[in-house]
C-alpha cells in the first residue's frame, strides 16, 4: 500500500481521477446494455432497484395518507388492499432482496477477493435482464389494476377468489426469483473458485462471508418459492386442487411452502446489511474486528437457523401445539448469532479511534434499530404473546425495524462508504450527515408508535380504525413524511457529487481490503496485477506500525 | 483458450462444473416442494392415492423408465466421446439421446390424452368415482396398450375409446359425441352435487400432483432437448474435444438429474398400492 493511498483522506482534494477506469472504457448505451463487467452490472441494478424503491415508496405514501384519519375516506378498502400489497411486493421482491447483494455485492465481491470478475459474467448480465423482465411483469400488473392479496399470496384467496392481477404478479415474482437464484449461484462459485493467491477462507472480508450466507439462502430457498408460485398459478389458471380445501387440498400447506422460502428470505434481507456494518465499523473504529470467526460463522448460523423457523409465521394457522413449541424454541435460537454480531460490533468500538463520518452514523442507527427490531422478534417468537400480537401493527413495526432500520440503513451506509470507490467522487459530508440523522429520526417517529398501536390491538391491513388511535397514526404518518425527505436527499446530493464532488482517490477512508488498493473508480479488470494477500483482514493497527 | 477473468483453463473448467452442481442443488429444492406436497397428501389420502394410482398404465410407465435410463446411457457415451474427441460418435449419441427423450415425451402425450378422455384431469370436468356411478362419456372398456399406441399412430386423436359401442345403447350419447361434448360436465342442478363433487375424496389432489410433477419433469425434458439442439450445433462445428468438453459434461449432469427425478416419480405415482383398488 502506497503512502499516498494511506493518507488519501487528507489529500483527497488533490487526487486526480484515473483516466482508465471501468466507466470511461466506452460511453455508448450498447456498451452498458451488453456489459459483462460486474461493476457496470452493479450500476444497472442500482438504477433499477432505486426505481422500484420509489414505486414501493409511493404506495407507502398512499397507506400512510389513508391512515391519517380513522375513517376510510381517502380510498375504498379494495384500493387500500392493493396499496399495501403493492408496497410490499415492490419493496420485498424488487428492492430489498436484490438491494445489497445485486448492487454492492456485485461491485465488491470480485474486488474484495482479488478477482477480475465473478465466475460467470454473462450469467450475471442475464440475471439482470431476468430481473428486469420480472419487474416489468410486476409493473404491468400494477398499471393494469394491481393485486390485493397481500404479498403473502395466501390461498385460497389468491387462487379462487381475488379478481385482481394475481397471476401476472406471481409470474413477475417467479421470474425475479430466478434472477436471485442465478446471482446466488454465481456468488457461491465465485467465492469458492475465484479467490486470489493468499486469500484463504479466514482472510475473507466479513462482507464476503455475509454474501456467502445470503447466497446459500437464495439458492436453497428461492426454488421452493418458485414451485409454490407455479402451483398457485396452476391452481388459478387450470383449477388443479393442491391448496384448495374444496377439492381436498390444504391451504396451510401453501403457508408452509411459502414461509419455507419467505422466512429465510427475511435473512436475505438482513445478512448482507450485517456484512456492510462489519466492514464499516472496523474502518471507522480503525481497529481490528472483535471476534472475526464468531462474526463470520454467525452469518452462516443465521442462514442455517433461518431454514428451521418458518412456522413461527403460522402459530395461529392451526398447526399443532407441539410443532408450535419446537418452532418457537428454534426461533429463539436465532437471537444467539444475531446477538453475537451485535456484541462483537460493540466490542469493536471499545478503545477504537471512532470517527463520525456519514457511514458511521448509519452504523450507529443500524445498531440501535436492529437491536429493537431483533428483540421485538423475541416477543413474536413466544407462543402465548404471539397470539395477542399476530397480524397487529406490532408485527408491522417489528419487521420494519429490521428491514428498514436494519437493511435500508445498512444499504445507505454501504452506498456512502463505497460511493468514492464506485464513482471516484466524494459525496458532500454535511448534507449526507443531515440525511442520516433525518432518516433516523423520521424512521423512529414512523414506526415506534406502531409498536404501541399493535400492542393496543390495532390490526394490520385495515383502512379504518377507532378514533382513539388517531394520535399515534398521525405521528406515524408525520414520521413517514420526514423519512421520505431523508430518502430523497441522498438522491439529490449523490447525483450532484457525480459532477461536483471532490475526487476521492484510491482510499479516502484509509481502509483495509483489496478493493481499496486499486484506483477509484477501478480499472476495467479491477487490478493491474493479480493481488497477493499476505495479511489477516482488518489489520488496522498493523498498518501504522508498518509505515 | 480460457476467458479473460480466469487465471487458468483448469480454474474455468472447475468453476463451470461446480456451478452446475450448485444449480442441481437448486433443482432438488424446486422438485423438493412437490415431493413434500406428495408426502403430505399421500399420508392424508392413503386409499385415494392407491386407487387413483391404479388408473395409470404401469406398462407405459415402465417402458418410459427404460427409455429414460437408456437415454442416460447414450448421454454418458456422448460425454465419453467428447472427452476422447470422437466427433461422429458424440453427434450420433447426442441424436440418440434426443430421440429417446422425444420418445418419452411421445408416450407421455398418449398417457395425458387418455387421462383427458377418462376425465381424470383436475378441473371442472373432473370425475373419478370407482365405486359409484360411472362418469358420463367415459368408456369402461379397457383398451390394451398396443391398441392404444396404434390408435395414436393412426392419427385418431379426438375419438373416445368405446364410443361407438356407447352410441349403440342410446341416442343421448350419440348426440353428445356429435356435438363434441361427450365429456362435458353436466350443468349443475342447484342442490345437487356435481360429478366432480361426488368424486372420491382426495383423488383430485392425486391427479393434481400427478400432472404437476410429471408436467414439471416433462418441462425439464423439453428444455433439455432444446439445449441438445444447441450442443449439437456446436458439436457439428467441432467445438468440443478432449481439450474442451465442459458444456457436454455439464449438460450430461443435468440430463442424469432429470432421469433421477423420474426414477422417484415412477414408483411414487405408478407403483403405490398396486394390490388395492385395481382397475376401476
Amino acid at each position: 500500500m502506497s503512502a499516498a493511498a494511506a493518507s488519501g483522506h487528507l489529500v483527497a482534494g488533490h487526487e486526480v481521477m484515473p483516466e482508465e477506469n471501468y466507466l470511461s472504457v466506452d460511453h455508448s448505451l450498447k456498451s452498458w446494455l451488453l456489459t459483462v463487467d460486474h461493476k457496470r452490472i452493479c450500476i444497472l441494478y442500482l438504477l433499477t432497484i432505486t426505481f422500484m424503491f420509489f414505486i414501493g415508496g409511493a404506495f407507502a405514501t398512499m397507506v400512510r395518507l389513508e391512515l391519517l384519519t380513522p375513517a376510510g375516506d381517502l380510498m375504498q378498502s379494495d384500493t387500500y388492499n392493493k396499496a399495501f400489497t403493492m408496497h410490499a411486493v415492490f419493496m420485498i421482491f424488487f428492492f430489498l432482496v436484490p438491494s445489497i447483494p445485486a448492487t454492492l455485492g456485485n461491485f465488491l465481491l470480485p474486488l474484495a477477493i482479488g478477482a477480475k470478475d465473478v465466475a460467470f459474467p454473462r450469467l450475471n448480465l442475464l440475471s439482470w435482464y431476468i430481473f428486469v423482465i420480472g419487474a416489468s411483469f410486476a409493473v404491468i400488473a400494477m398499471i393494469t389494476g394491481g393485486v390485493d392479496t397481500g404479498w403473502t399470496l395466501y390461498t385460497p384467496f389468491s387462487t379462487n377468489y381475488s379478481n385482481t392481477n394475481v397471476m401476472m404478479t406471481a409470474v413477475g415474482i417467479l421470474i425475479a426469483g430466478f434472477s436471485s437464484i442465478l446471482t446466488g449461484l454465481n456468488f457461491i462459485v465465485t467465492i469458492h473458485r475465484m479467490r486470489c493467491p493468499g486469500m484463504s477462507w479466514f482472510r475473507l472480508p466479513l462482507f464476503v462471508w455475509a454474501t456467502y450466507a445470503t447466497s446459500l439462502i437464495q439458492v436453497l430457498g428461492t426454488p421452493v418459492l418458485a414451485i409454490t408460485l407455479v402451483l398457485v398459478a396452476l391452481e388459478r389458471g387450470f383449477h388443479i386442487g393442491i391448496f384448495d380445501p374444496a377439492l381436498g387440498g390444504d391451504p396451510v400447506l401453501f403457508q408452509h411452502m411459502f414461509w419455507f422460502y419467505s422466512h429465510p428470505a427475511v435473512y436475505i434481507m438482513i445478512l448482507p446489511g450485517m456484512g456492510v456494518i462489519s466492514e464499516v465499523i472496523t474502518c471507522f473504529s480503525h481497529k481490528r474486528i472483535f471476534g472475526y470467526k464468531a462474526v463470520a460463522f454467525s452469518s452462516v448460523a443465521i442462514a442455517v437457523f433461518g431454514f428451521l423457523v418458518w412456522a413461527h409465521h403460522m402459530f395461529v394457522a392451526g398447526i399443532s401445539l407441539y410443532a408450535g413449541l419446537v418452532f418457537s424454541f428454534i426461533s429463539f435460537l436465532v437471537a444467539i448469532p444475531s446477538a453475537i454480531k451485535t456484541f462483537n460490533w460493540s466490542a469493536t468500538l471499545y478503545k477504537g479511534s471512532v470517527r463520525w463520518d456519514t457511514p458511521m452514523l448509519y452504523v450507529f442507527g443500524f445498531l440501535g434499530l436492529f437491536t429493537i427490531g431483533g428483540l421485538t422478534g423475541l416477543f413474536l417468537a413466544a407462543l402465548g404473546l404471539d397470539i395477542h400480537l399476530t397480524d397487529t401493527y406490532f408485527v408491522v413495526a417489528h419487521f420494519h425495524y429490521v428491514m428498514v432500520g436494519g437493511m435500508v440503513l445498512a444499504y445507505l451506509c454501504g452506498i456512502h462508504y463505497w460511493w468514492p470507490k464506485i464513482t471516484g467522487k466524494m459525496y458532500p459530508e454535511l448534507p449526507a450527515k443531515a440525511a442520516a440523522i433525518i432518516v433516523f429520526l423520521g424512521f423512529n417517529l414512523t414506526f415506534f408508535p406502531q409498536f404501541i398501536l399493535g400492542y393496543l390491538g390495532m390490526p394490520r391491513r385495515y383502512h379504518a380504525y377507532p378514533a382513539e388511535w388517531q394520535v399515534m397514526n398521525v405521528l406515524s404518518s408525520a414520521g413517514a413524511s420526514i423519512l421520505a425527505i431523508g430518502f430523497l436527499l441522498p438522491m439529490v446530493y449523490l447525483v450532484w457529487s457525480l459532477k461536483f464532488g471532490k475526487v476521492a482517490g484510491p482510499n479516502p477512508w484509509q481502509a483495509t481490503g483489496l478493493e481499496w488498493e486499486t484506483s477509484s473508480p477501478p480499472p476495467e479488470h479491477n487490478f493491474h496485477e493479480t493481488p497477493v494477500v499476505t495479511t489477516e483482514p482488518y489489520h488496522y493497527g498493523e498498518k501504522e506500525r508498518e509505515i | 483458450m480460457h476467458k479473460h477473468h480466469f487465471d487458468t483453463f483448469d480454474q474455468q473448467k472447475d468453476a463451470s462444473s461446480f456451478g452446475m452442481w450448485v444449480f442441481l442443488v437448486q433443482e432438488i429444492m424446486f422438485f423438493g416442494g412437490l415431493f413434500v406436497a406428495y408426502l403430505v397428501y399421500r399420508h392424508q389420502y392413503y386409499m385415494a392415492f392407491g386407487t387413483s394410482s391404479a388408473t395409470l398404465r404401469v406398462d407405459l410407465g415402465l417402458f418410459n423408465t427404460i427409455v429414460l435410463i437408456g437415454s442416460s446411457l447414450t448421454m454418458a457415451i456422448a460425454v465419453n466421446a467428447a472427452q476422447r474427441s470422437l466427433q461422429k460418435r458424440l453427434i450420433a449419441f447426442l441424436l440418440a439421446t434426443m430421440a429417446l427423450g422425444a420418445t418419452f415425451l411421445g408416450v407421455k402425450v398418449i398417457e395425458y390424452t387418455e387421462k383427458f378422455e377418462k376425465r381424470e384431469v383436475p378441473g371442472a370436468n373432473f370425475c373419478f368415482n370407482p365405486q359409484g356411478a360411472p362418469c358420463k362419456g367415459v368408456s369402461h372398456e379397457e383398451e390394451k396398450t398396443p391398441d392404444l399406441i396404434q390408435r395414436y399412430l393412426n392419427g385418431r386423436f379426438g375419438k373416445l375409446p368405446g364410443l361407438d359401442k356407447a352410441a349403440e345403447h342410446g341416442a343421448e350419447a350419440t348426440t353428445h359425441a356429435e356435438a363434441g361434448e361427450a365429456a362435458a360436465p353436466e350443468p349443475g342442478v342447484p342442490g345437487e352435487a356435481t360429478e366432480r363433487q361426488r368424486s372420491m375424496p382426495g383423488s383430485e389432489v392425486y391427479f393434481s400432483l400427478y400432472f404437476a410433477m410429471t408436467g414439471m419433469h416433462a418441462l425439464h425434458m423439453i428444455v433439455g432437448i432444446g439445449l441438445m439442439v444447441w450442443l449439437l450445433y456446436w458439436a457439428t462445428k467441432g467445438l468440443y474435444s478432449a481439450e474442451y468438453y465442459t458444456p457436454i459434461e455439464n449438460f450430461g449432469l443435468y440430463w442424469h438429474f432429470v432421469d433421477i427425478v423420474w426414477i422417484f416419480l415412477f414408483p411414487l405415482l405408478y407403483l403405490i398400492n398396486r394390490h388395492i383398488g385395481g382397475h376401476h
